[in-house]
Formats: C-alpha cells, sequence, structure tokens
C-alpha cells in the first residue's frame, strides 16, 4: 500500500541511518580489538 | 475467544467499518457478512500474509489480546459466507471488535496507546525479519479501553539490508505530531483526524514554533530538521531509493535504534496525566457524595433489573457511573465532548481492565461518515443505532447542556435518547431553577420557563414509560428511569 515517506523525514531518517550504522561497525571492531586483547583462549589440554 | 483454533491461524485483522474502508490497500479487501468479518487476500499478498501467520511474535500478541484473532477459511466455507473468492485468493475471517471508533472520537491517551502498540508490533517482528509497511492510527481498534492491532496487511517481509522504515514519516504525522500539538498547542485529536487522514504535516506546525524552540527536542528532530530538509527538492527520486547496508545485522541494528528512538519522543509527547479542563474538577470531587450515590445505586438497580448487555453513557465525564456499569458485567461505551475527562476516563477503564470505551464524542455534534465516498469511517450514530442500539442509555446531568447550550428542543432530544435506546434509559432532569442550569444560562431563563417535570414526562411519554423517578439528594433534580415502549 503506498504510503507517503515524508521527504524530509526519509533524508533525516537516511542521515541517522549512516550514523548509527557507522556506530554499529566501530562498536563492532571495539569489540573484536576488547576480545582480541583480553580473551585469552584456553591452553591444549585444559589448563585449569 | 471461545473458539479454538490452530496457533498457527491465528493472526491479524483489518480496520472495521464497511467493506469500502478496505480498497486502499491492493493485497486484499474486506467484507462484512452479517456479523462477520471476512478477508479475501489475493496471490500478491499470501507469502507476506503466510510470513505474518506463521509468526511467533504475532501469536504471542494474539494470545495476549494485542491482535486481533483471525482463522483461515476454506474456499468452500468462504463462498458460504457470501464471498466469492477467484483462484489462488485466500479467506480468512477475523474476530469481530464490538464497537469500531476511529482517531478523531480518541482522546490523546488512547493515541498514544494506539502509537505504543504500533511500535511494540514493528520491534516485535524485526528479529523474524517482518515490518510494517505502514503505521497509522487507522490500524488500531479498542476492545474497551485495550488496543488491538487489526491490520493483517500492514505485515509485510523485510529487505533483510534495508536500514530504512519507510512507514516512519507516517508514524510521525499520524501520531507523534498530533499528540506534540496536543500536549503544547491544545489541538485535540479530533481537530487532526476530521481535518486529515494523514494525520499533520511537520512544516504545518513548523510556523507555530519559535526560533529557540525549534532547536529543543522533541521539537527539532520531529518538526525543525524534517521542514527544513524537506525544502531541498522533493522531487529528487534518489533520495527514495533504497540504500541497502552491507549486513543484515546492521541494518537490524539501525531499525532498533530508530524504534527505540521513536519510542523516547513518543514519552517526550505523550499526555501529561491529571489535565485540567472545565469539566475536569469533577473528577477531583469526591465520588461518594450523596447525590452521586443516589445515582451510583440506581445505575447498580438498573443493573440489577434489566441486565444490559450493552450500555451507552453520555456525558460520561471521567466515568464514574459508567465504570459501575462495566463492573456489572456491561459492555459500555462512554462519549463526552471534553478530551481531558475521556481521557480520565479511559485511565479509570485501562486500570480496573473494564468493559469500557471512552471516546471524545458530543452528542450534538457527534462524527459524521468520513473517508472515500462518506464510506470508510461510519457515522457515530450509525455505529451507535447498529442493531438496535444500546440495551440501555444514561443520561446523567447532561440534557440542560444541550436544551441551553446547543439549544436542541426537548423533543428531538427525546427522540435521539429513543433512537440509541434499545430497552431502558435512565435520564436526569434538571429544572431551570438549578443552580448549575442558570450558570449555563447565563441570565436567559425565561427562555426555558416552560420546562418542567410535568413538561418532561408529557414529552418522553413519547417514546417511554417510566419505571421510577429519583430524586437527587439536595437539590430539586430527578432521575428517570425509563423503560422504551
Amino acid at each position: 500500500m503506498y504510503i507517503d515517506p515524508g521527504f524530509g523525514a526519509l533524508l533525516l531518517q537516511g542521515l541517522l541511518a549512516g550514523l548509527i550504522g557507522a556506530g554499529f561497525v566501530l562498536r563492532q571492531r571495539i569489540g573484536s580489538l576488547w576480545r582480541a586483547i583480553f580473551r585469552r583462549k584456553p591452553a591444549p589440554g585444559g589448563d585449569e | 475467544m471461545a473458539r479454538h483454533l490452530p496457533a498457527e491461524t491465528r493472526a491479524g485483522g483489518r480496520r472495521i467499518g464497511g467493506a469500502a474502508a478496505s480498497f486502499r490497500d491492493p493485497a486484499g479487501r474486506v467484507h462484512f457478512a452479517g456479523d462477520r468479518v471476512l478477508r479475501v487476500v489475493g496471490a500478491a499478498g499470501a507469502a507476506d500474509l503466510d510470513a505474518f501467520l506463521i509468526s511467533p511474535a504475532i501469536s504471542r500478541l494474539a494470545a495476549e489480546g494485542r491482535i486481533v484473532v483471525t482463522w483461515g477459511l476454506s474456499p468452500e466455507e468462504g463462498r458460504a459466507a457470501g464471498v466469492a473468492p477467484a483462484s489462488g485468493e485466500r479467506v480468512l475471517e477475523h474476530e469481530r471488535i464490538p464497537f469500531p471508533s476511529y482517531p478523531y472520537e480518541w482522546p490523546p491517551e488512547m493515541l498514544d496507546a494506539a502509537a505504543r502498540l504500533t511500535l511494540d508490533l514493528a520491534d516485535a517482528l524485526l528479529a523474524e525479519g517482518l515490518g510494517l509497511k505502514d503505521a497509522t492510527p487507522y490500524n488500531v481498534l479498542f476492545r474497551g479501553p485495550r488496543p488491538v492491532f487489526v491490520d493483517v496487511l500492514s505485515v509485510e517481509r523485510r529487505e533483510p539490508r534495508d536500514p530504512i522504515w519507510l512507514a516512519a514519516a507516517q508514524l510521525q504525522r499520524t501520531f507523534l505530531l498530533p499528540l506534540l500539538a496536543a500536549r503544547h498547542f491544545g489541538l485535540p485529536p479530533a481537530m487532526v483526524f476530521q481535518a486529515s487522514r494523514d494525520g499533520i504535516e511537520p512544516e504545518a506546525l513548523y510556523g507555530l514554533l519559535g526560533p529557540m524552540r525549534r532547536l529543543r527536542p522533541p521539537f527539532l528532530g520531529l518538526i525543525a530538521l524534517p521542514t527544513w530538509l524537506g525544502r531541498r527538492d522533493a522531487g529528487d527520486s534518489a533520495a527514495y531509493r533504497p540504500r541497502l547496508a552491507h549486513t543484515p545485522d546492521r541494518a537490524r541494528y539501525v531499525l532498533a535504534f530508530l524504534y527505540r528512538r521513536l519510542r523516547r519522543t513518543l514519552d517526550r509527547v505523550a499526555p501529561v496525566r491529571d489535565r485540567r479542563s472545565a469539566w475536569s474538577h469533577y473528577a477531583a470531587a469526591p465520588e461518594r457524595t450523596p447525590e452521586l450515590e443516589a445515582k451510583r445505586a440506581l445505575v447498580q438497580a438498573v443493573m440489577d433489573e434489566f441486565h444490559p448487555r450493552t450500555v451507552l453513557d453520555v456525558g460520561c465525564n471521567t466515568g464514574y457511573l459508567s465504570a459501575v456499569a462495566a463492573r456489572a458485567g456491561a459492555r459500555v461505551v462512554a462519549i463526552d465532548a471534553d478530551p481531558v475527562v475521556v481521557g480520565a476516563a479511559w485511565h479509570r477503564a485501562a486500570h480496573e481492565g473494564l468493559d469500557l470505551l471512552p471516546l471524545v464524542v458530543d452528542l450534538t455534534r457527534p462524527s459524521p461518515a468520513l473517508g472515500w465516498r462518506n464510506r470508510e469511517c461510519p457515522a457515530f450514530l450509525d455505529r451507535a443505532q447498529a442493531g438496535g442500539g444500546f440495551d440501555a442509555t444514561f443520561f446523567f446531568a447532561v440534557i440542560h447542556h444541550m436544551l441551553v447550550t446547543e439549544r436542541i428542543p426537548l423533543a428531538e432530544l427525546l427522540d435521539l435518547a429513543a433512537a440509541l435506546t434499545g430497552r431502558v434509559a435512565v435520564i436526569e432532569f434538571v429544572p431551570p431553577d438549578d443552580a448549575l442550569f442558570r450558570r449555563i444560562t447565563r441570565g436567559r431563563e425565561r427562555l426555558h420557563a416552560d420546562l418542567t417535570a410535568a413538561a418532561f414526562e408529557a414529552a418522553a411519554a413519547r417514546h417511554f414509560e417510566p419505571v421510577r423517578v429519583v430524586p437527587v439528594p439536595g437539590t430539586a433534580r430527578l432521575v428517570y428511569l425509563l423503560r422504551k415502549r
């Protein structure tokens, strides 16, 4: 069904989507970095 | 719902209010067969319908009563019910929501509840790769005070990498901006939705804002930015081209953020509790006065003696007496012209879980039939008189307003009362020497010099026979319990 997506509101949503999408990528990268630095793999054979 | 239906066939529904209401959506059409609501879904809508029917989120919301219950019919059952599905078309039946109402009859509190339901649904569908293709209050009806999503064909499968919700602007126009207008400019939803099906454009409110206010939330994000950005060339079709995210996860993250942002904005424009109006002082008054106690006892007696299944309370104020009828088991529609007191009645009904539908309707100017060929939204009086009207009608402390302020003749008023009443009417007679009557006549008492209890009884006798008359303690008022002839 056709609805008016609202030109100004759509542009605003597009801008926000770009920013939030970039935030998502940044969050993922920081998360990978964090895991790489602080999460050690368990030693083979289990060293508890 | 008494029916036992396979879980996979329980689902959403569609606007009640005449088959003409369903013509906008090419994916399907609605038919009314007596009390039954049927929908034929074409091949174009079949895939979205299947996704809807197997959605766990939809099943959960239907079980909670937040989506209208739906079940499938075979083509033969459809034909027996009076619809003629073409090859490849599917027939559904929806639970009937008792008294359809429209956004121009809702106080801001009900518009807010409908907005929250719409956002809850969009949010719940996100994890399943589904979304809403539109976001309008016309997708929602009220069962008592509880909103019910009724548009099954609003649910669609989303492109997994699409981070844009096209319906967001419609949600802003039809929910957020009307709520903002009600809260900050005192503009009731009736003024918005009787004038426009699709709510308010941000540009319409922009001119009402001063320069500083335009920069403050929620005005900045809801009004100023869309207005400024909208001044660019709206014919620029590149803006409407889908821009896909790199991964479905990223698109989902963006949409979840958008829904959260819309919900925060909704919190900012939500109606303020305990608003005041010319009539809301009734709400603040103690509810155990001898006057009100006499009326409560009469309503209770009507419920005990006549057991009305449906009640219309005209001039309900904050719904104290409507609630008495609802607690006694009636399905109540309660109307008042003041959105503030109707909002309070909605809070009362929602808090107590009563089958009480409060609506902003002025009986001297009831909602007209609206929409395409006046068939999309039937007039209030047509809905109220359908099926012979309400078993019982209450007119407490209201007819003097109609007589004096709106100059409705007594005989006309009783004609309408009779048309709305199936069995019994309770009408409070307020004589012209009553203090409140004198307050609203403002020195024109002589216009109503012939309004006496005897004149009222004679006029009522055309439609009703008296059952009993109860004096209101401390006043010269009389409450008539009348049986329809």
